[in-house]
């Protein structure tokens, strides 16, 4: 039976070689916040923030975020910023809900209703897929390493 | 479905706030979310039951929940979540609060909960009953006892977390919690107790519970640490039952209150003085009682208390995720620091301390989004200092569990024909010499126990419980998961070992499906 046990792990292990995908901190990926946000945001802040340990900017406005439902850029956010995949994600905030220490995140398909969200919303945030070009009433944030 | 339990009244106002709040014209911007769960599962082994009639299949195997959470400002929200299952004997779809306490968020690194509050304990205690948040059906019985579910979940109290950021170490987060504990006299830990203890439990009350955790997620991602230690007292009482012989104290009782009436006639026919006679079979009798059982009355059953007057947890946690990849291992502690006392001449029994110990290593793997497979090793001891079991090996030499008792008596009847002819010869020989007893004299002297007892058999294996685990977990869609799981077992501990008399094998497999749907 330890045998056994054994031999499993290091199959897991080999599909776990076989499946890891590396990922650069590209720029594929827009983080907006609303425009009274002026705090600087780095990659670890943004992990926190959505995983829901960092509630309160430096001036202690609550952050409010949102999720883009884009199977796309939802499943590339949570692996870069995040270090995990869309069901762990999802996961992750399911257990907050069945425990009573928070609700399941908003979520948006549309970019334009994101947007429009994050512009109505104080101290909201949100990722969107990549976009070089100025939002008025929104802040396209430079992401620091 | 039972009814709703009596002590739930008192959250019918917290639910009403709950759900009427969202719907009054002053809190129109107040969000309330609903979600909820229904599992139905189906357990069979090839011997012995677990948990419920599994040996014949069973179907009491399901769990569902309904929670209600209202987000009355950014920094606090109100919940209440609601649950039945039934696990064989346990619950019964009895409907219970699983949770339901205010959350004030003061700062990332300071909030307060208060009110019926989950307790923290290792990396599923707080999630045990949702089970489509993990791949197992059933977690490593090793830390997380089912038949002590009832108990180990929350406390009615207040609570305290926060997240702490550790700049390039990581990030820091506790939770510390302090309240009472629910300890239902039909409970699974009352079971164990009656299990292990020859008992049936009368009260068994909890002081009050502390716990706290704390989490290191690591530099290193996707690895995380984590301690929990929680603490607390329980007293009991209990009372005896016909399951084993008791030991000395059935046998003392039956001396001190059958043989004066046989032992003072036989000396009153030698010596014709009353008083003489009876003093010196109360002299007898003195010396064949232990100084602890003296003066029993004859009744029976006989009342018992037991004082845990520490009981700690202490577990420590590891868990690497990377992408589809998870493992998992806890290792526990658990020491019992306890006395008994028998309540009709308040004479303590025994002062000890247990230690138990349980660990396991869990690995899954999501192959695809739709497939998860995963395994686990899972060991769990009585008695950290006897994992080979053999106390529970040397209990069918003891005298205490001879079968049948009839046996005993009879054995026990004839040393005591020898003994009290020496001891009544000696006597005589000062006080009346020339007068002797005979075996004819004492050969009825005889010991009658009014009761029967099972032959029940002890094994070594009672001392361990070791099990292995494959699970499959098929995700249907978002809210409809079925999984398949199979139990390779060995050792009987944590189990009812008297059922079967004692004989359920050792090695065991048990099968067990489910289907949960989620929203």
């Amino acid at each position: 039976m330890v045998n056994l046990l054994i031999k499993t792990i290091f199959l897991m292990l080999f599909f776990v070689f076989v499946n890891t995908n590396y990922y650069s901190i590209a720029q594929d990926i827009s983080i907006i916040t609303n425009s009274n946000v002026q705090d600087k945001i780095d990659a670890k802040m943004i992990k926190h923030i959505f995983l829901g340990k960092k509630t309160q900017w430096n001036n202690y406005e609550q952050i409010t975020f949102f999720v883009c439902k884009s199977d796309d850029v939802f499943d590339l956010f949570v692996k870069k910023y995040i270090g995990i995949s869309k069901k762990q994600f999802k996961n992750y905030w399911k257990r907050k809900v069945f425990t009573g220490k928070g609700s399941m995140p908003k979520t948006f398909k549309q970019i334009e209703k994101i947007i429009k969200k994050v512009e109505q919303t104080k101290g909201s945030i949100a990722f969107i897929p990549k976009n070089d070009h100025e939002i008025e009433s929104i802040r396209i944030v430079k992401v620091l390493n | 479905m039972n009814l709703i339990k009596p002590d739930f009244k008192h959250y019918i106002i917290f639910f009403a706030i709950v759900l009427i709040l969202p719907s009054s014209s002053y809190s129109q911007n107040i969000q309330m979310d609903i979600h909820g769960f229904i599992s139905q599962g189906y357990l069979k082994s090839d011997s012995g039951d677990f948990m419920a009639k599994t040996e014949e299949g069973t179907f009491d195997f399901n769990e569902c929940g309904i929670n209600f959470i209202s987000n009355i400002n950014k920094k606090f929200h109100l919940g209440i979540q609601f649950f039945s299952r039934d696990f064989g004997d346990f619950d019964n779809n009895t409907i219970n609060i699983d949770w339901a306490y205010g959350d004030y968020r003061y700062r990332d690194y300071l909030g307060f909960r208060i009110g019926q509050v989950k307790i923290p304990y290792g990396l599923y205690n707080e999630i045990r009953d949702i089970d489509f948040l993990r791949t197992s059906i059933l977690l490593p019985i090793s830390i997380y006892k089912e038949s002590w579910r009832d108990s180990l979940t929350s406390i009615k109290g207040f609570g305290f977390y926060g997240d702490i950021p550790l700049n390039k170490l990581g990030d820091l987060s506790y939770q510390c919690i302090y309240g009472q504990p629910k300890l239902p006299p039909d409970g699974g830990i009352s079971n164990l107790v009656e299990n292990y203890g020859n008992f049936d439990v009368k009260e068994i009350i909890a002081d009050d519970l502390f716990a706290v955790q704390v989490t290191w997620d690591t530099f290193l991602q996707g690895l995380l640490l984590r301690t929990t230690f929680a603490s607390t007292t329980f007293d009991g009482l209990y009372q005896s039952n016909d399951l084993f012989a008791w030991g000395d104290i059935r046998l003392s009782m039956d001396i001190q209150n059958q043989l004066p009436g046989q032992l003072e006639p036989i000396l009153m026919s030698k010596i014709n003085e009353k008083s003489l006679s009876k003093s010196l079979t109360d002299q007898y009798i003195k010396l064949l009682t232990p100084d602890s059982m003296k003066s029993l009355n004859s009744s029976w059953p006989k009342e018992f208390s037991d004082e845990y007057e520490s009981v700690t947890f202490l577990l420590y946690s590891l868990k690497y995720q990377n992408n589809n990849f998870t493992l998992e291992s806890e290792y526990e502690f658990l020491r019992l620091k306890s006395s008994r006392t028998l309540l009709e001449n308040n004479q303590l029994l025994h002062n000890d301390v247990q230690n138990h110990i349980g660990f396991y290593v869990n690995t899954s793997y999501r192959f695809t989004d739709w497939l998860e497979i995963g395994c686990y090793y899972s060991v769990t001891y009585y008695d950290e200092d006897d994992k080979s079991g053999d106390y529970f090996a040397s209990l069918n030499n003891r005298d205490s569990f001879k079968y049948p008792v009839l046996l005993r008596y009879n054995g026990t009847s004839q040393e005591i024909q020898q003994s009290f002819k020496q001891y009544a010869n000696q006597a005589f020989s000062k006080i009346a010499p020339g007068i002797q007893l005979t075996d004819e004299d004492i050969k009825n002297i005889q010991l009658i126990p009014n009761y029967t007892l099972e032959n029940v058999n002890f094994h070594d294996y009672c001392a361990w419980l070791k099990d292995f685990v494959i699970s499959v977990r098929m995700d249907i869609n978002e809210n409809w998961i079925v999984k398949l799981e199979g139990h390779f077992m060995d050792g009987i501990y944590l189990m009812d070992f008297s059922d079967n008399l004692g004989n359920t094998s050792p090695k065991r497999f048990l099968f067990a499906t489910k289907v949960t749907y989620s929203f």
